[in-house]
């Protein structure tokens, strides 16, 4: 077999560039706003308008070509289609808005100018990570996504806490994609491919070889490490605290999104193929840690004196309902949708709840106490509102997004037959209903006492927050939207 | 013993030495080492199937791992050096501020 076999090296047709031209635009423009964030005094401003401008121009060309034909790239390599520009559409706007509060903590405590940079090499890697069903490509786009992240966890040159929380980052992340890595080598070895669609074939035609169920075993467990579930939650506590907090937005909307698709596209290829014994006990593994996940978060987020902290557990906790929503997916891929429409909306109210916290931190502290936001809604109405509902909407209150994601979830899931797990979800989604509220009473029924938080004013993320706010409020009075388009991806 | 069970019963090893060396050692420059190890025991387990398929797709994707090993090392040292700023020591131990 020689090389042009393996890599067949066609010239691409137009209709490729195009569907290409998101992930061309992004890595030069990364490239672009490395080089113009150099200059010394308008460099930061120069790096932050060329990625706005870079994830803008990537936003218009998704839309636009959302309809156009599939792209088929490497043998089934890289598939881009409607389903991923789609994806791809929203993991850029999860960046534009991570960009846009960048640029406030950026004038106010003034990162290093590369972390614009950084954030677009890592949304291409998160398109890569979408669109591929090559295993070892997944490892490769996992790689370039968590490299640019593991550096702007560590970004904040003087801070002990963002130090740390790198090395820690660092550490179980590289455990964890070295799972993927010989997860995937083993599979490879039992199967003969590294392509999802062949390993389906391959193990259901006939029975597979133990290694095949060590080698998956493996590579579940790093894609339920890079998502943050319980057992392999360890990180995520110390990271969302250590990491400057627009940073930490970036990570709790963009890589979960990702981390997240890319695991329900492995279940959906090994876990839930047809006839093929064992398993049932994968199956009970992500049954296991979705209960574990749903009930650990929950309950130690009630502890938690600190916001950045809180929202962290209550994130493990929604992994677990995320989970619950990917088993489902055993009886039919339509509850794929409601996977992806719950990732959307809580993405959403949590870029906005972080870009609310950053305008409150300043530069040393590592993180923000509840009683130090006491009374900020008659002080700062607008943003008081805007944090109210975006915890509203994580607590899944009616008229809010949020409501609708969990509403869509558990239907799923009890059409799927999965009702004892949504009976764990339910009671645990009424314990966090507690850490919630508790916020919002300190926002607009306690009198300040103490040091407060200052509130410093920063155009950009009140303008996220806004923005976000008003598509929480939107999406969940008037779905349909949202949900028509995630259903005519589904055929 | 065939060389192949031979050459996967190595990597396996290797794999499991790596896993201990970051799960266990105290010496951040260690746990790179481990790192390493890990990503270099799936490579050679990943050479050996290769051979035994008879396929190239396991040699070529070698390639494309070392290259990331090495950017991974990269930003792992730098972290390294930002951390001995900060806290005057590499060892684990000594970065502990965050808990809760």
């Amino acid at each position: 077999m020689t090389l042009m076999e393996i890599f067949p090296l066609d010239n691409l047709s137009s209709g490729a560039y195009v569907s290409l031209l998101p992930l061309i635009l992004l890595s030069f423009g990364a490239i672009l706003s490395l080089l113009v964030g150099t200059h010394k005094t308008r460099g930061h401003g120069n790096a932050f308008i060329s990625s706005g401008v870079v994830l803008g121009l990537c936003l218009v060309l998704l839309g636009v070509n959302a309809g156009a034909e599939a792209t088929v790239l490497l043998n089934g390599t890289l598939v881009i289609d409607s389903f991923t520009r789609t994806l791809s559409f929203f993991a850029c706007s999860f960046a534009l808005i991570s960009v846009i509060i960048t640029r406030g903590i950026d004038l106010k405590e003034n990162l290093l100018s590369e972390v614009y940079a950084l954030i677009l090499f890592s949304t291409a890697g998160m398109i890569l990570m979408m669109s591929t069903n090559h295993l070892l490509f997944m490892f490769i786009a996992l790689e370039i996504m968590s490299l640019a992240v593991y550096v702007m966890v560590a970004m904040r040159r003087t801070s002990y806490f963002s130090a740390e929380a790198g090395l820690k980052y660092f550490i179980l992340g590289g455990l964890g994609s070295a799972f993927l890595l010989y997860g995937s080598s083993l599979i490879f070895g039992a199967t003969g491919s590294f392509d999802l669609p062949t390993i389906n074939e391959a193990i259901t035609s006939r029975t597979p070889t133990a290694i095949y169920y060590v080698g998956l075993g493996l590579v579940l467990t790093s894609m339920l490490f890079k998502v943050g579930a319980v057992p392999f939650h360890g990180w995520v506590p110390d990271v969302y605290q250590g990491a400057a907090t627009n940073v930490t937005a970036f990570m709790s909307a963009g890589v979960k999104f990702t981390a997240f698709m890319a695991l329900a596209r492995i279940a959906q290829y090994t876990i839930f193929a047809e006839g093929v014994p064992f398993m049932q006990w994968f199956e009970s593994y992500i049954w296991l840690v979705a209960a574990a996940s749903m009930i650990y978060g929950n309950f130690v987020a009630i502890s938690q004196n600190e916001i950045k902290r809180m929202l962290s557990f209550s994130t493990i906790a929604h992994t677990g309902y995320l989970l619950l929503g990917l088993y489902a997916m055993k009886m039919g891929p339509e509850a794929g949708q409601s996977v992806i429409v719950y990732l959307f909306f809580y993405a959403l109210s949590s870029l906005g709840a972080f870009a609310i916290i950053a305008q409150f931190e300043s530069g040393n502290e590592k993180d923000l106490r509840i009683d130090q936001i006491a009374g900020m809604g008659l002080r700062h109405p607008v943003m008081g509102a805007c944090l109210t509902i975006f915890l509203l909407s994580m607590a899944g209150i009616p008229l809010t997004s949020g409501f609708i994601g969990k509403y869509g979830l558990f239907n799923t899931a009890v059409n799927a037959g999965q009702v004892p797990l949504v009976v764990i979800a339910v009671l645990t989604s009424v314990v966090s209903v507690y850490y919630y509220l508790r916020v919002i009473v300190y926002i607009y029924m306690k009198e300040p006492e103490g040091d407060q938080a200052i509130f410093q004013n920063m155009r950009g993320a009140g303008i996220a927050a806004t923005l976000s706010a008003a598509a929480t409020v939107q999406f969940g009075l008037f779905p349909r939207a949202i949900l028509e388009l995630v259903k005519h991806l589904g055929k | 013993m065939t060389n192949e069970i031979l050459l996967q019963l190595l990597a396996a090893f290797l794999f499991t030495m790596g896993m201990l060396v970051v799960l266990m050692r105290r010496d951040t420059i260690m746990i790179l080492m481990g790192i390493e190890l890990l990503l270099n025991a799936a490579n050679l387990s990943m050479v050996a199937f290769s051979k035994a398929h008879q396929m190239l797709d396991g040699q070529m994707q070698v390639f494309f791992v070392i290259t990331i090993a090495a950017a991974e090392s990269a930003i792992g040292l730098s972290i390294l050096v930002n951390l001995y700023r900060n806290f005057g020591s590499i060892k684990t131990q000594s970065a502990t501020t965050l808990k809760g």
